[in-house]
């Protein structure tokens, strides 16, 4: 069978798959790559980025010098999540602590409730103390796998803390409805907390109940506050640039769509005449309307920048392209 | 039914079995000569390993999909056939997640093993835990399996999932599961209860304005789950008049709630779910492009 | 020996620092006795269970649906009943549906006891089943979540492709062979997913699939907040949330909404709905809502009753304080 592009098909297709919303992740990636390059330009030139004081993470360096005083080991939890860019950032974080906890022989413990998870953060602790120089101190069974069952996690790691009397706990990742029995167990331990979660539901059981707390992207600049590594503090800058891109298209889709509401929900007589339609966009053709219709939301520009242009309730029929004489059998 | 995929074949067939021996030999055979080659090149292949696979789900994330696309669709272009060939690829990426992340379950049931076994056979203090583990393990995998077991082999016309026609083992396996399994799982759930409770009598205090703003909407919120008090108030503020309208209505604890969570929460948890989302793209380009540097290594 | 006279605590400090197991032992009680007592409390469904309910009762009698069961029996609490209601409402109206799970492993296994269960009280009230294969198939679970929610947003058949349950036969057939899914191709041909989750499977969801079918979400209460969002912007046609939304959906199946009943009384009234929403008459509607929520109630008074004592000891502490200053 031989291939042909037919003419503007391709840009059809494009312009009916929401092509703004690839558009903008595309230009949100730029904005991060940009400024770790950049970043990296003004590291050569001895220049840092600031970044304001986040207390959490300025206290890991207490929470581990009160662990080793009293003797007491410290407990790390990546979350519930697998292997992903959350836990990861999780690891990255407990890299650092770890690395705190190696200097000063205060024992570790880092419960997984992922297989994958626990694969990696073995290699990663076994990695920090490596790197430092202190391979003797590492012990293989500080790295636990607990379960992958939400509640007998919970359980299990309820059970550590209360029993090795923990006195320093780091909860960071994916946490869901476990943690506030870690976070109130470690609190009937004595121990001190520092807590975030990804998921927004779990942070205020963690502000109740814990020390210090990393609220939403906090979490994802903690690499960059710990290690000041030029990629990671480029990185958070490039992020802020997307939250500001973030912040101007709420506001334009605010007003465009507002205005657009107020055309179609004022009736005749009223301060906007209501909006009707004549021509609708049906599978990337453009049909005329037997009647003119009033406007939906969905028929408005900022939706169709993100949208397909394709209402589902409006009810239409899908008409399909006669198949080519010469087509092959079924795909699957 | 015609196979075009050269990993799959007919049923029981030498060729699919050969297949399945060289999907196993070939990555196998792949592994081992990785971990021969020196550091820096077994970066560069799992940097490239992780490009072209993470690439694959950029480019269709790219690329412009198939609008309505039917089983028996063909492409009639290239733009519909890359298309067409990339969101094919997707269920097949999705189905080897899948398999992995079960194979992978069997990496943590070693550490669990290692690390009770160890506790065992080492008479720590916390050993009979370590043996009542074990021996549950055992006994969910034993009954478990043998009711998938007895499940294959049923006669016909026998559906062994349905209580009339279960056994021992199934009797077994449902007490292990239902009443043990679950009832320990729910337990340790209604524990939050609890630990609400102490957590918000510890920490709710009026101890500056935001606090109070925060303690005040908290209880809208909860008094409007209430329906003793909710219904009262309801017909007590149903009275109140404005011209026509029910203007009392605007300040049931229904309608104040809806008012909060769409005006308030909804946009503030929308706020925190940009910040968390553009950083989980940073983070997610950064391992996609092999720039993330750990602080571990 | 001298012994150190334990100093007297003021009533602001003893009321600030109650011993923990007062407050377990009161909400223990609290909590429980409510379940032994029968009490009716009255409700009004919340905007976003009128339109779950709502736009369930619109799917047409016969169709077929996706039953995401992320929930295992932890969050019975909530999960369990939304999860009968549902069930429930979708047998009356002859739905078929797919029961499967991308959260928990255990969660297929939950279903299928969940659905023997309510299959006894078929039974009880001399009602017909809901035959497994027949009227429901049970398609597993899968452990790649967000792969799995894209590769069915792309082709359903292939998502679900060799995934079987047991036929009438007593063996294991190919699901997609099943009257349920016999004649869907794709994600078009089935009218709703509905989600019954404890956990983030909305947000995969809302993510893959939202611009491509209607999505009703039957979240925990802790998940409420974060499922909002999404029906307040219209991506999810509606939400139930915990306890309440449960009990607002047995409320709302036996009373319906803007449905005079005999004596022209309308028991549940809303101005969010144009016209009225039927309901289910004569048939066992009351479940786990109707129970848990007077025990609810009880423990939610409790809670305030305690924040309010902690705040009213903080402030004689402070009071005690100034004065002695």
């Amino acid at each position: 069978m031989s291939y042909y592009l037919a003419a503007g098909t391709w840009a059809n297709q494009y312009t009916d798959t929401g092509w703004f919303a690839v558009a903008l992740t595309v230009l949100l990636c730029l904005f991060v790559l940009y400024n770790i390059a950049l970043s990296h330009k003004k590291f050569k030139e001895g220049k840092t980025t600031f970044i304001r004081r986040i207390a959490g993470l300025n206290s890991i360096d207490e929470a581990v010098g009160r662990a080793t005083e009293m003797g007491r080991p410290v407990l790390m939890v990546p979350g519930l999540g697998g292997l992903g860019p959350v836990v990861v950032q999780a690891l990255t974080i407990f890299s650092s602590i770890t690395r705190t906890a190696a200097k000063f022989a205060n024992p570790i413990i880092l419960c997984c409730a992922d297989a994958a998870v626990y694969t990696v953060a073995q290699e990663t602790i076994r990695d920090v103390y490596q790197s430092e120089g202190l391979a003797d101190r590492y012990d293989p069974s500080s790295v636990r796998f607990v379960s992958d069952r939400q509640f007998a996690f919970a359980a299990g790691v309820s059970g550590i803390i209360l029993r090795d009397q923990v006195a320093a706990t780091f909860f960071m990742g994916d946490f869901y409805a476990e943690s506030l029995i870690f976070a109130e167990t470690a609190n009937m331990a004595g121990a001190i907390q520092i807590a975030s979660s990804t998921q927004t539901t779990q942070t205020p059981f963690f502000i109740a109940s814990c020390d210090y707390v990393l609220i939403g992207d906090e979490f994802y600049a903690a690499s960059a506050y710990l290690s000041r590594e030029p990629t990671l503090t480029g990185s958070m800058t490039g992020q802020d640039w997307c939250k500001m891109m973030v912040i101007f298209l709420v506001v334009l889709g605010a007003i465009i769509n507002t205005q657009e509401i107020a055309r179609v929900t004022f009736g005749p007589g009223g301060i906007f005449n209501q909006h009707y339609i004549n021509q609708d966009k049906q599978h990337s053709a453009i049909v005329n309307l037997p009647a003119a219709r009033p406007a939906k939301s969905s028929d408005s520009p900022i939706e169709h920048l993100f949208n397909p242009q394709d209402d589902p309730s409006l009810q239409k029929t899908i008409v399909r392209d006669q198949n080519p004489p010469d087509r092959k059998g079924a795909s699957d | 039914m015609i196979w075009h995929n050269f990993w799959t074949g007919p049923n029981n067939s030498f060729l699919l079995w050969l297949r399945i021996i060289l999907a196993f030999v070939i990555p196998s055979a792949l592994f081992y000569s990785i971990r021969s080659v020196s550091p820096f090149t077994r970066k560069i292949i799992v940097a490239a390993a992780f490009f072209f696979t993470g690439g694959v789900y950029v480019f269709y994330f790219l690329w412009p999909q198939p609008i309505h696309r039917q089983p028996l669709d063909i492409p009639r272009n290239l733009s519909e056939s890359i298309g067409f060939m990339l969101s094919d690829s997707v269920p097949v990426a999705a189905d080897v997640a899948n398999i992995v992340g079960a194979f992978l379950l069997g990496l943590g049931v070693y550490s669990v093993f290692s690390i009770h076994v160890d506790k065992i056979r080492k008479g720590h203090r916390d050993s009979p835990f370590s043996i009542a583990l074990i021996i549950s393990v055992f006994l969910m995998l034993f009954f478990g399996y043998l009711n998938y077991y007895q499940t294959l082999k049923a006669p016909p016309g026998v559906n062994m999932t349905l209580p009339q026609n279960w056994h021992f083992a199934q009797y077994a396996r449902d007490f292990l599961f239902n009443g043990v399994l679950q009832q320990m799982d729910a337990a340790m759930f209604s524990l939050i209860a609890f630990y609400i409770l102490s957590a918000a009598y510890r920490a709710f205090r009026i101890r500056s304005i935001e606090a109070t703003v925060l303690l005040a909407t908290a209880l809208i919120l909860v008094l409007k789950v209430m329906g003793v008090v909710a219904d009262p108030w309801s017909q007590l503020v149903h009275g109140l008049h404005f011209g026509n309208n029910q203007f009392g209505d605007n300040f049931t604890f229904l309608n104040i709630s809806n008012f909060l969570q769409n005006s308030f929460q909804s946009s503030s948890i929308r706020a925190v779910d940009f910040g968390v989302g553009i950083g989980a793209l940073a983070m997610a380009l950064r391992l996609w492009l092999s720039i993330d540097k750990q602080t571990g290594t | 020996m001298a012994i150190n006279p334990k100093p007297n605590r003021s009533i602001g400090e003893v009321l600030q620092s109650l011993p923990r197991q007062w407050l377990y032992t009161i909400l223990l009680i609290v909590s429980t006795v409510p379940l032994f007592i029968q009490v009716l409390i009255p409700n009004k469904p919340e905007d976003s269970s009128i339109d779950f309910y709502q736009n369930l009762m619109k799917i047409p009698d016969g169709s077929v649906v996706l039953l995401s069961s992320d929930w295992t029996n932890s969050t019975r609490g909530e999960s369990r009943g939304e999860f009968d209601a549902i069930v429930k409402i979708l047998m009356r109206k002859h739905i078929k549906f797919v029961v499967y799970s991308i959260a928990d492993p255990q969660a297929p296994q939950v279903a299928r006891d969940e659905m023997n269960y309510l299959n006894g009280l078929q039974i009880q009230a001399h009602l017909p089943t809901y035959q497994p294969w027949t009227d429901w198939v049970n398609g597993g679970y899968f452990p790649n979540g967000d792969g799995t929610a894209n590769a069915m947003s792309i082709s359903l058949r292939k998502a679900f492709g060799g995934k079987k349950d047991i036929a009438p036969n007593g063996q294991l057939e190919d699901i997609f062979l099943s009257p349920v899914l016999a004649n869907v191709q794709t994600i078009q041909d089935v009218k709703a997913l509905i989600d019954v989750t404890a956990s983030a499977t909305a947000t995969t969801y809302v993510q893959k699939l939202g611009q491509k079918m209607m999505l009703l979400f039957a979240v925990t209460g802790v998940m409420g907040p974060e499922a909002l969002p999404y029906y307040s912007s219209g991506q999810v046609s509606g939400v139930t949330i915990g306890i309440k939304g449960v009990y607002d959906l047995e409320t709302m199946m036996q009373d319906g909404v803007n449905l005079p009943d005999a004596t022209g009384k309308v028991a549940v009234s809303s101005n969010h709905v144009v016209g009225s929403i039927g309901n289910f008459p004569g048939m066992s509607n009351l479940g786990q809502g109707s129970q848990y929520y007077p025990a609810l109630n009880a423990s939610l008074a409790v809670f305030i009753l305690a924040i309010v004592v902690g705040n009213i000891g903080m402030f004689m502490v402070k009071k005690e304080k100034s004065r002695t200053q």
